[in-house]
């Protein structure tokens, strides 16, 4: 494994969150970007923590000092704190879809637009 | 690798609301298999739970309200859009080569300690687990109290009114 596929493929995923959250007009494909957007970041942070000829950074029971490199373990503690409020968030953007869809009859944005005025 | 891209492209073309959120779940299973790959079997099996459970909470989502996707066409912005992000794009690709992968981005400064001393000073052979409980037990409370919070502000926009 060569040189940052994986960083290529993160920033990719950004971008692809990042333009569906500023062309799409659908609520729910908004969500769907933002989810995507939370993904690229992520990944983006495990494949910097990531050693060549490396393991999981779990030691085996008795071992003080690894013998061989493990992956640096300060991003993913990061990244696992960060992940898990990624269902909260999911729910709140979920819930307040729910009452613009009651309250509109709809999820397009340009028609809840109109309909303000 | 290139299962996570496509899906993702396919979750933001696809017309219909139900099929695009399958093709979010399999940008997420495809993740978690990657983060087995990358040496991180604690997010992934994170990464698993969460995309079970915000999948489900979407899958309610459309099938209480509709599934036709209208309004999946785009905004009258979309060349400008387009021509932005293919721009941060080409950008980003062009400092990438400089940064070195399996090198570690941040060079193990802060990590070092915990690995040297980790497993001395907590006891826990599992690192992450060492980091998030303990080294940084607050964080994590406190992060729970956020959940609460957001669950709070869910149940509050979908309780009954009247």
């Amino acid at each position: 494994m060569d040189i940052s596929i994986h960083y290529m493929v993160s920033i990719l995923l950004m971008m692809t969150g990042l333009y569906t959250v500023v062309v799409k007009k659908n609520l729910i494909k908004i969500i769907i970007g933002i989810a995507i957007l939370m993904h690229g970041v992520n990944l983006f942070f495990i494949a910097s923590g990531y050693t060549i000829g490396g393991t999981a950074p779990i030691m085996t029971p008795g071992e003080v000092v690894a013998q061989v490199p493990l992956a640096n373990p300060l991003p993913q503690g990061l990244i696992v704190i960060t992940l898990r409020l990624f269902p909260v968030l999911m729910a709140l953007m979920a819930a307040t879809a729910f009452r613009i869809y009651q309250y509109y009859g709809t999820f397009n944005l340009e028609k809840i637009k109109e309909l303000k005025e | 690798m290139f299962l996570i891209l496509l899906t993702a492209i396919i979750a933001v073309h696809i017309k219909d609301n139900l099929s695009a959120i399958i093709a979010i779940g399999g940008t997420g299973i495809s993740l978690t298999v990657m983060y087995i790959l990358l040496h991180a079997p604690d997010i992934a099996a994170t990464q698993a739970v969460i995309e079970i459970v915000s999948l489900c909470m979407l899958a309610v989502l459309v099938l209480k309200t509709t599934r036709e996707g209208e309004g999946t066409s785009t905004r009258a912005i979309t060349g400008f859009g387009i021509l932005f992000l293919g721009g941060l794009v080409l950008g980003i690709m062009y400092i990438l080569p400089n940064l070195n992968f399996g090198a570690p981005l941040f060079d193990m400064v802060g990590a070092g300690h915990y690995l040297e001393y980790g497993v001395k000073e907590t006891g826990a052979i599992n690192l992450v687990t060492a980091i998030i409980m303990d080294y940084r037990g607050f964080d994590t409370l406190l992060e729970v109290i956020v959940i609460l919070i957001g669950v709070i502000g869910a149940t509050t926009i979908l309780r009954r009114y009247r």
